[in-house]
């Protein structure tokens, strides 16, 4: 026990941990929102609760390295990764495409934890910086880097763009009804590569007006532009009510083109949209 | 008939009882493994404030399993748990190779300098020591006579009975062999 921390150590290792809980959003779980966590991943930077610990400790150390801000030494490293990320920054970039309805909350069963961690850790499904071919090989073995905030920074910098696509959403007609009401509350999520945006929800319409214009960067030409259509429902999974894909090699540099898209995997339903694709790189 | 050859055994002799403590630092797997001996299930763990106990019967033996949190504080409480132990299960997450070992030896925080710590303990002098080398599913994990390297298991003096045995408890592949290799050893 010679190099047992000092009692004058650990105390300002104590007061050091007691600023981490201060940190915007460190308030509550940073993945059910459960209120006051006690434990953190001190290589991801976020404080969770007792349970999602357990969540996290299923996606070995490479992924999430959990410590108790209560009953563990830290080195400052650690601390100093964490109060400078923290539950907030954090979000940002590992939810930042999350749909609504997916996030778990502190009635979430354990599995449904897991299953959250793993998507957004692991998967990275909604991160700001998911890479596509990571995805594809969702069970490939390269581990996830450390995450620490230098990295933020460069993220977007690092991607290739070949262009910018202007979506203006204008309007859907004839969706597929699917609350009991015999409306929807439809929103429309792209995806281009790894980039996901979504629309605002228009409450109870099947002949919702957008007007909404969304910008997309295009690492590739050829990859399709995705979209899919979804019935927001606050307290139940959201519906499906369609998608489809379009090709952007069909698209002229800087002229709009207009679009009525016919919603595939149901049998109605229809998008109209402008789409603008401007060449930056070629 | 493997029922019957054990029920004879058991009418015998009765259960044989063995009590042992299984301690590691936090993570390693060692609530899971428990659960997975005693009734073949993939629990979703918490961490372990405190303890579990089972008894957990293998063959004509009963293990009674005090399972022990990881936590560095919690580790200060093993020593309340090891009086009359026939053994010690020491589980390591083979793929933490970071907390495996130090390099002085001396930081009273990684699995190595743990091991030894809790192996000096007099009430422990002739408890068997089974080490389970856990998690080697993942990629990077290190084979058994690598942990066994980076704890020094050679040094654990001449007369104790160790043994490593690599496993993956969520698959429990290697647990009953661990078991039974501690029902032959104690």
């Amino acid at each position: 026990m010679s190099s047992a921390a000092s009692p004058s150590q650990i105390q300002s290792q104590q007061a050091k941990l007691r600023r981490l809980v201060n940190c915007p959003g460190n308030d509550i779980c940073a993945e059910c929102g459960a209120p006051s966590p006690k434990w953190a991943s001190c290589n991801l930077g976020v404080l969770v609760c007792l349970r999602c610990a357990g969540a996290h400790r299923s996606l070995s150390t490479q992924i999430s390295m959990i410590r108790s801000l209560t009953l563990d030494r830290w080195t400052d490293e650690q601390i100093e990764t964490v109060l400078s990320i923290g539950n907030d920054k954090a979000n940002e970039i590992w939810e930042h495409s999350i749909p609504p309805g997916a996030k778990i909350s502190m009635q979430s069963t354990p599995e449904e934890t897991i299953a959250f961690v793993r998507r957004k850790y692991v998967d990275r499904e909604w991160s700001i910086h998911s890479d596509n071919s990571d995805r594809n090989n969702a069970n490939s073995t390269t581990p996830v880097p450390t995450f620490v905030p230098s990295t933020t920074q460069h993220i977007m910098v690092n991607q290739v763009q070949a262009g910018l696509l202007t979506i203006q959403l204008i309007e859907g007609v004839d969706l597929t009804p699917s609350d009991p009401n015999g409306l929807s509350d439809p929103y429309v999520i792209f995806t281009l590569g790894t980039e996901h945006n979504r629309s605002r929800t228009v409450q109870k319409s099947l002949s919702p007006r957008w007007d909404e214009t969304i910008n997309m960067r295009v690492p590739s030409r050829d990859l399709p532009l995705k979209m899919r259509c979804m019935d927001y429902d606050r307290t139940s999974r959201d519906d499906f009510l369609g998608e489809a894909a379009l090709d952007l090699r069909t698209l002229q540099d800087g002229v709009p083109q207009n679009l009525w898209v016919a919603l595939g995997r149901v049998d109605r339903g229809q998008l109209h949209m402008v789409l603008i694709y401007t060449a930056l790189s070629e | 008939m493997g029922l019957s050859i054990a029920k004879m055994f058991q009418s015998l002799w009765g259960h044989r009882q063995l009590r042992i403590v299984m301690v590691g630092l936090d993570a390693a797997g060692k609530t899971t493994i428990l659960y997975k001996v005693k009734s073949n299930e993939n629990i979703t763990t918490t961490p372990t404030i405190g303890f579990n106990l089972e008894e957990v019967d293998i063959g004509s033996i009963r293990f009674t399993v005090w399972d022990v949190g990881g936590q560095k504080q919690i580790r200060q409480l093993w020593s309340h748990y090891y009086e009359n132990s026939n053994a010690v299960i020491f589980v390591v997450d083979s793929a933490d190779t970071a907390r495996l070992s130090c390099a002085t030896g001396t930081c009273n925080d990684c699995a190595r300098c743990e091991l030894h710590t809790l192996m000096q303990n007099d009430t422990l002098a002739n408890a068997t020591l089974l080490v389970f080398a856990n998690k080697q599913d993942i990629p990077g994990a290190l084979p058994p006579d690598q942990v066994a390297e980076r704890l020094k298991l050679s040094d654990m003096g001449a007369t104790r009975k160790v043994h490593i045995q690599p496993c993956c408890a969520l698959q429990g592949q290697g647990l009953h062999e661990g078991f039974n290799w501690l029902s032959q050893n104690c």
